[in-house]
């Protein structure tokens, strides 16, 4: 597994800022919100987002994840160009529903011949896995289709949900993401994120853990955590108030 | 000689602080002998090291893989 930073952590930074703090963390991982100013979008030049990939690279990130504001933004050409100049999965909700499902597969075969990869993000409802990965399964075995866990902020029961959601992803699985974790997991005692880590690491899971605020009112204690390089706490420190500043 | 044990690695920065040393016995618990993973730490954990030989006595192997400074990364192995 190897963990990452989502830039809801820190929505008005930039790239450069958003790699520096990762690099602060030991953090490998990337996500990058749409809209947010790191500046990446699908409008980017692909030489501008080659730069970008080496930039973050320099910083120790070698996995980058682009969360697109909706799915017809994660299909279309351009996402596609970002996706394979950034050498970034394009993460998009996947509907619920089969008719919805069908209807995004024109649009999915050309954004894979395009080169794109994808990750399509579903919750912790077997339902939701499973058409997520219906629609994974249209494209060829190797062509970049897979998928992605949206943990909600604040749900309980991920010990005894991850089973069901891991047997229903497979080996599909690239993307954990957990809100309410890196500064904030000390309030998330009792939610079976300890569970789902070591459920997870038995499966030997490779992909990305996100970690990202569970609220924009937390964004202050995200801030100053990006900007330390310090101990989260472990059980044996978990009464020290210095290794974890919460305001 | 080829190791062919999967990679599995625990990554306890994003585990609650209590919840942290559980999770890491219960994932040693579940390996067979033989068995080994590789546990992720933002700094040394050697404490572990000693509930380790105090809980679970002849039974491990401890091998520093990453030490700091930002990343700790261990070898766990069942015996």
């Amino acid at each position: 597994m190897r963990l990452g930073l989502s830039s809801e952590a820190a929505p008005a930074a930039d790239l450069q800022t958003l790699a520096e703090s990762c690099a602060r963390r030991g953090l490998v991982a990337l996500e990058l919100v749409a809209g947010h100013g790191h500046g990446v979008a699908p409008a980017m030049s692909p030489a501008a987002a080659r730069a970008a990939r080496e930039m973050l690279r320099d910083h120790g990130v070698d996995r980058v994840l682009y969360r697109a504001a909706s799915v017809e933004e994660a299909l279309s050409p351009a996402a596609a160009e970002l996706s394979a100049a950034l050498d970034a999965a394009v993460v998009a909700t996947a509907a619920p529903d089969p008719a919805a499902t069908e209807s995004l597969l024109p649009g999915l075969q050309d954004f894979l011949v395009a080169g794109g990869h994808l990750l399509l993000a579903h919750g912790s409802d077997p339902a939701a896995v499973a058409a997520a990965r219906q629609l994974a399964g249209h494209g060829p075995a190797d062509a970049g289709v897979a998928l992605a866990w949206d943990v909600l902020s604040g749900e309980r029961g991920l010990g005894t949900a991850a089973p069901r959601v891991l047997d229903a992803a497979g080996p599909l699985l690239r993307s954990v993401r957990l809100p309410g974790s890196g500064p904030e997991s000390a309030g998330a005692e009792g939610a079976g994120i300890g569970s789902l880590l070591t459920q997870l690491a038995l499966r030997a899971y490779d992909g990305v853990i996100i970690v990202a605020p569970s609220a924009p009112e937390t964004l202050p204690v995200w801030r100053l955590w990006l900007g330390r390089r310090a101990g989260w706490g472990c059980g044996s420190k978990a009464g020290d108030p210095a290794l974890i500043t919460i305001e | 000689m080829q190791d062919s044990n999967p990679v599995r690695e625990l990554d306890v920065r994003v585990i609650p602080p209590r919840e942290k040393h559980p999770a890491i016995f219960a994932m040693f618990d579940a390996l067979e002998p033989g068995e080994r993973f590789v546990l992720v730490n933002d700094h040394d954990p050697f404490p572990l090291r000693f509930q380790f030989e105090a809980e679970r006595p002849d039974s491990f192997d401890w091998d520093y893989l990453e030490s700091g400074p930002v990343v700790w990364r261990v070898r766990i192995s069942r015996r």
